[in-house]
């Protein structure tokens, strides 16, 4: 009983911790990789069509191929550790070299 | 035991050395609380289990994931009492030979069908609880000591060709136990339409030599956030298939910051026992399942799930199985430093 009284007790801690976080409904990569999927151009509604922005399509439609048919993306990735993160799922995902920089920009844009 | 942890030290060493000179290493992973009552019986498991990655240059990579989990039930007594489960599903070397080519070293998931290699993850997993039919040709414990190669042969803009072979040896050390078997995997992703068709072999070489056949059916049409995964495998002792399906309401005309997180799920599964086959972890008699699920995806990577089940199995008692699990999946480099 008093296990589950701890688990209970994380439980809750992490779904306070959860909340106490950002609280828009998708982060910018979410939204960028729901628009690739629907075919949309632009990661959102609010995005200009800026040459940064057509990288981000592209990233975005690649991350929808080969990596979004598990997982969503994560909420920030620091420039410091997309490398390894892209080497992890370049074995899993076939990744071409190509589609490894482009997901690269579009995970640290 | 003792060898195979230095050999694990000593790879971990030299990677982190090398990759001092070429990248940062991460650790990532899920952790998570898992509640599962099956018939009456409950049970929580909090489970960690970190992935780590080690990128040595452009051309090699290290990785390894492990599990750590604590499995806590009533006792005979009806107190709650925990035992505790360490294991490493993979710790391999890739060599990245071609842009799309990898040929991986040492202890890896086995790719017999798409479940375990891509599903397993307890932050990825829609049903906490594996398919009925994921021991076919994953035996002896989902992952395979020895040799694959893997890649895409044909990447064309609209489909592509991709592939997993690999040979698997006879191993009983320790947390690295694996069954001797060769096998592989093609399948063919059209990315238009995002459909995935697939198929597997494998050739279990160990004390009965049989063979274990898989298909898999993948599509996640792009006009709406709909994901239809299933799979079918045949091994000597039965045969069976899961099919399952989440909808994500990402495009709910109100309330999208509520309603958007929302993931409902099901999952249909059906087994059934040819004959008996000593070992090969497959329920005794016909089985079949049907199950229903809720994600609901919180900011930071949190995920909080539930599921309920109904078990239907011949010569046995039905049984109603629940679930209820928060996970969190972490992603953080291996050393402290400046963001950017």
């Amino acid at each position: 009983m008093k296990n589950a009284t701890v688990i209970l007790t994380m439980l809750v801690a992490i779904a306070l911790f959860a909340y106490a976080g950002e609280r828009s409904p998708v982060t910018s990569s979410m939204q960028a990789a729901a628009a690739a999927k629907e075919g949309k151009a632009g990661g959102s509604a609010k995005q200009e069509p800026t040459k940064n922005s057509a990288q981000n399509n592209r990233g975005a439609e690649l991350f929808e191929t080969h990596c979004g048919r598990c997982h969503k993306p994560p909420d920030d990735l620091s420039p410091r550790i997309a490398p390894a993160v892209l080497s992890h799922m370049r074995t899993r995902a076939m990744l071409s070299r190509e589609d490894e920089e482009e997901l690269l920009k579009f995970l640290k844009p | 035991m003792r060898r195979a942890l230095k050999t694990i030290v000593l790879m971990l060493m030299f990677a982190l050395a090398a990759a001092a000179q070429s990248g940062v290493p991460i650790i990532s992973g899920g952790a998570g609380l898992i509640s599962t009552t099956n018939g009456g019986q409950t049970s929580f498991q909090p489970v960690v289990a970190p992935v780590v990655v080690v990128p040595l240059g452009s051309k090699f990579t290290v990785e390894s994931r492990f599990d750590l989990r604590e499995f806590i039930a009533k006792n005979a007594n009806g107190d709650y009492e925990g035992q505790g489960f360490t294991s490493i599903e993979y710790l391999q070397l890739d060599y990245h030979v071609a842009p799309q080519m990898t040929i991986t070293a040492g202890r890896f998931l086995t790719p017999f069908n798409v479940y375990d290699e891509r599903l397993t993850p307890i932050w990825i997993r829609n049903f906490e609880e594996a398919p009925i039919i994921f021991p076919i040709g994953t035996r002896t414990d989902g992952s395979s000591d020895g040799f694959m190669v893997r890649g895409a042969a044909v990447s064309k803009p609209a489909w592509e060709l991709n592939y997993a072979a690999y040979f698997s040896t006879n191993s009983t050390i320790e947390k690295f136990q694996s069954g001797r078997a060769a096998g592989g995997r093609a399948g063919v992703f059209f990315t238009k339409p995002r459909l995935e068709i697939g198929t597997s072999y494998q050739r279990f070489l160990q004390d009965e030599h049989y063979n274990a056949t898989g298909a898999y059916v993948w599509w996640q049409p792009r006009e709406v956030p709909l994901d239809i995964r299933s799979e079918y495998a045949h091994a000597p002792g039965g045969q069976g298939y899961w099919v399952e399906g989440a909808f994500r309401f990402v495009n709910a005309p109100v309330g999208t910051s509520f309603i958007g997180r929302l993931e409902p799920l099901v999952r249909i599964q059906q087994f059934w026992r040819t004959k008996p086959f000593a070992g090969d972890a497959l329920p005794a008699n016909d089985q079949k399942k049907a199950e229903v699920g809720l994600n609901y995806h919180l900011p930071r990577q949190v995920r909080l799930n539930a599921s309920y089940g109904r078990l239907l199995q011949t010569g046995g008692t039905d049984r109603n199985d629940w679930n209820v699990a928060v996970t969190y999946r972490f992603l953080f480099p291996m050393f402290p430093g400046q963001t950017k």
